[in-house]
């Protein structure tokens, strides 16, 4: 009788251990659960993070090369000023030919891998680049590239404008053009 | 002991309510910020689009006026086909307008199908009146820039060009 009991008290001890053990389980189980919810969680909004870090990077870099675009355009070397009516983002091509016979003067002076200025409108001369012998009869002017690594090109709207004469009378002409801008690529 | 259990169960379940409703705020609060941002990525686009407004209004076109090589730009031609002004040649100043700004549009443009931009609207407004037939072309979505720009009238107001470039 006295065995019985013993055996029984005993598997009291037992039943509560394992218990307690399921308990400590449960509450492990829940824990990595949680834990492993929360890290989840923190790498969606970690990738979302990422990739607004990544867009506001491109779309930075891009505001740069704008304004620097811009910056080129309202140069001395580029910018019509008092002859003609062009308030911004006029560009002088006569002075801007004078600056491709003396390109050598300016290598790295801008920063950037390659200048192209191209005519957008009228279409005349559709890829004919521009010389000292066949200007103003010509579409594009490759007026600077340096031996850098040539990145993401950007580009943005300019008058390009000129005198011309037609029978001896001199006129100021304007043409629709685009101004082509390439980083150097620093990804490597 | 059953009440004891209920009570722990019921415990648990607004414990567990409470950490989803604490995460919900957190995702909550940070898509909000995400989709503030959005629209100021758009802004950037109107740069190149705000060149070539005030680029275009100072082409050279091929209309005289008053006296031989008096070539008009495109600002001044807008303003005589606002008075309804005829080139020395005798050709309607607004006909001159729609040709040109039709060509500028089709060159500078590109809305073919798999391009980035989908479609254009160009208007120019006289007190609200479309002084030429909007210049349209390509699919209008619902991503768009749309930069305008002011031509001051020779007898006072302001005559208003607005561009639509759809993304």
């Amino acid at each position: 009788m006295k065995k019985m009991e013993t055996i029984q008290i005993v598997n009291y001890g037992k039943m509560r251990l394992k218990k307690g053990q399921l308990k400590i389980q449960q509450m492990a189980f829940m824990l990595i659960a949680v834990t492993l919810f929360f890290v989840l969680i923190g790498l969606f909004l970690l990738t979302l993070q990422l990739e607004g870090l990544k867009n506001s990077a491109t779309k930075l870099e891009e505001k740069n090369v704008r304004l620097l675009i811009d910056k080129i355009a309202s140069s001395p070397e580029f910018y019509c000023g008092d002859s003609f009516e062009g308030e911004i983002d006029c560009v002088d091509l006569d002075k801007v030919m004078a600056l491709y016979n003396n390109i050598d003067n300016y290598r790295g002076f801008w920063g950037v891998a390659k200048i192209t200025i191209e005519k957008v409108y009228p279409k005349d001369y559709e890829s004919i680049l521009c010389t000292q012998t066949n200007y103003p009869n010509c579409g594009e002017i490759d007026l600077y590239s340096s031996n850098l690594k040539k990145g993401a090109q950007y580009s943005n709207f300019v008058a390009l404008c000129r005198k011309e004469i037609i029978s001896e009378e001199i006129y100021d002409k304007c043409e629709l053009g685009r101004i082509f801008i390439t980083n150097e690529d620093k990804t490597e | 002991m059953e009440l004891k259990k209920i009570k722990k169960g019921q415990e648990e379940m607004v414990g567990f309510a409470l950490i989803i409703v604490v995460v919900i705020i957190i995702m909550v609060v940070f898509l909000s910020i995400s989709i503030r941002r959005t629209p100021k990525e758009d802004v950037f686009g109107n740069g190149e689009a705000n060149s070539f407004l005030e680029s275009v209004k100072q082409y050279t076109t091929s209309c005289e006026q008053g006296y031989s090589s008096n070539y008009r730009v495109l600002r001044e031609l807008i303003n005589d086909c606002d008075v309804g002004k005829k080139c020395i040649d005798g050709r309607d100043s607004c006909d001159i307008l729609e040709e040109d700004l039709k060509d500028i549009m089709k060159e500078s443009w590109d809305v073919r199908e798999g391009s980035f931009f989908k479609g254009y609207e160009l208007s120019i407004l006289s007190d609200d009146v479309e002084l030429i037939p909007v210049i349209k072309e390509g699919n209008t979505t619902k991503r768009y820039i749309s930069p305008s720009s002011t031509i001051k009238r020779s007898f006072g107001g302001n005559l208003e060009i607005n561009l639509k470039i759809y993304k």
